[in-house]
């Protein structure tokens, strides 16, 4: 099966179709089934760390918030005792916290599955996309777990230093402001360039103005015989001109 | 005619490397005070602008600074930073400095991207402010999620469109 989407009219236009109906099918049906899936990887990861045990859980509360009951990172013991029991002896030590966030966040950190569906949708269908889309959407979940625990860092941050250092407050302040503006957008678009080599093809390389050539049916091993045995007419050329026909 | 375009074998890697640390700089810019300061003051500009268009047509808001009111029912909107375009202005201009491409071009494509991304978030925030107004549930959805996305994926095959266009014109260049 192959459905030809030879111009970014065709694209677009089938992209305002289908991004819609992919952000419906996100809301509605798959939402909770992906953050549930987010915070169970997540649960398991906390469980991985050092002295996490049993109260080590993430639950969903009444109001939609997630509490994150983790064990305490060892920096921040002296700074946790100091604030949440002063007057306690020093014998007596705070060994778990518990963080609420809002779990809208953690929506926001899955709304980039419905754009890059919708983009990989809308580019040249094959039985590359089936795979553009399973290894994307696999990606983008391990994305959002990174993302959800990129967030957690810098909320214990906010309450407590986990970094003293102005660099290392810089890079987490940066890094918590490209991870909740500009990642969620971005990560869809690069994916989904990196992951479909006919949207890929079609976006980067120069497109034969005439009917389709044989060449186009295969951009990855055609722009591969473009490098090696037309090296020198393509640099003669100039431009990025893979699958340009005779 | 010398084209700045390269080999065919390194343009994917060197567009990728690129882009990446040109968004790196652009975002990285918008956190510094100053920048903040005046893409606050381009946030109150498309609020006028809003306010101005919505009274052309009938409509009765008051404008302050970065809010925009309605005198109807007192609903309001504030537009923030990451509703002014700015996010997606530096995801294109990376996109388009990164491309190999020659300058003019570059910088043809630089605006001409710009006015119709800002003409479209100026359509989004509109839509939005009424949106709010009839039915407030669905705004936080249409706000974060749904405009946001349609944002991208206009930006997305507005890249290709351009870079289609800089690619026939160097094949034109090369058969002249």
């Amino acid at each position: 099966m192959r459905v030809e989407t030879r111009s970014p009219g065709g694209f677009l236009l089938r992209g305002l179709v289908l991004l819609p109906a992919m952000l419906a099918l996100w809301w509605l049906l798959l939402l909770h089934p992906l953050l549930e899936m987010v915070r169970v990887s997540a649960e398991l990861a906390l469980r991985a760390l050092p002295r996490a045990g049993a109260p080590t859980r993430i639950t969903e509360e009444t109001g939609g918030d997630w509490a994150i009951r983790m064990p305490l990172p060892s920096p921040l013991e002296a700074a946790a005792r100091q604030m949440f029991a002063p007057s306690q002896t020093p014998r007596v030590k705070t060994r778990f916290l518990t963080l609420r966030l809002p779990r809208q966040l953690f929506i926001r950190f899955t709304m980039a599955m419905p754009l890059f569906w919708a983009i990989v949708l809308a580019a040249p269908l094959s039985w590359r996309t089936v795979r553009a889309m399973a290894a994307g959407t696999a990606l983008l979940g391990v994305l959002a777990l990174a993302s959800s625990a990129l967030y957690v860092a810098h909320t214990l941050q906010q309450q407590m230093p986990l970094v003293s250092s102005r660099a290392g407050v810089f890079l987490l302040d940066f890094s918590h402001y490209l991870n909740t503006d500009a990642l969620p957008y971005v990560a869809a678009i690069v994916l989904a360039l990196w992951l479909h080599a006919d949207l890929r093809s079609q976006v980067f390389f120069r497109r034969p103005a005439g009917p389709a050539q044989p060449e186009d049916r295969q951009p990855a091993r055609a722009q591969a015989v473009e490098g090696r045995g037309r090296k020198g007419r393509g640099k003669k050329r100039g431009g990025i001109s893979k699958g340009a026909g005779p | 005619m010398k084209s700045s375009l390269p080999s065919p074998a390194t343009p994917l890697r060197r567009f990728l490397v690129l882009f990446l640390l040109l968004c790196l700089a652009g975002f990285g810019l918008l956190q510094w005070p100053v920048v903040d300061r005046v893409a606050t003051q381009f946030s109150a500009l498309l609020v006028t602008v809003s306010a101005g268009l919505i009274r052309l047509f009938g409509g009765q808001v008051v404008n302050q600074q970065t809010i925009l009111r309605s005198v109807t029912n007192g609903f309001s909107v504030r537009m923030m930073n990451g509703c002014n375009g700015v996010h997606v202005s530096v995801l294109w201009a990376a996109a388009v400095l990164a491309f190999p491409a020659p300058w003019r071009r570059k910088a043809s494509g630089l605006a001409a991207g710009m006015v119709v991304i800002h003409s479209l978030n100026l359509v989004r925030f509109l839509v939005l402010f009424y949106v709010g107004q009839a039915q407030s549930a669905w705004f936080d959805f249409l706000h974060v999620y749904a405009a946001e996305s349609l944002m991208m994926f206009v930006t997305l095959a507005l890249f290709w469109f351009w870079a289609q266009t800089v690619l026939r014109s160097a094949s034109g260049l090369d058969a002249g």
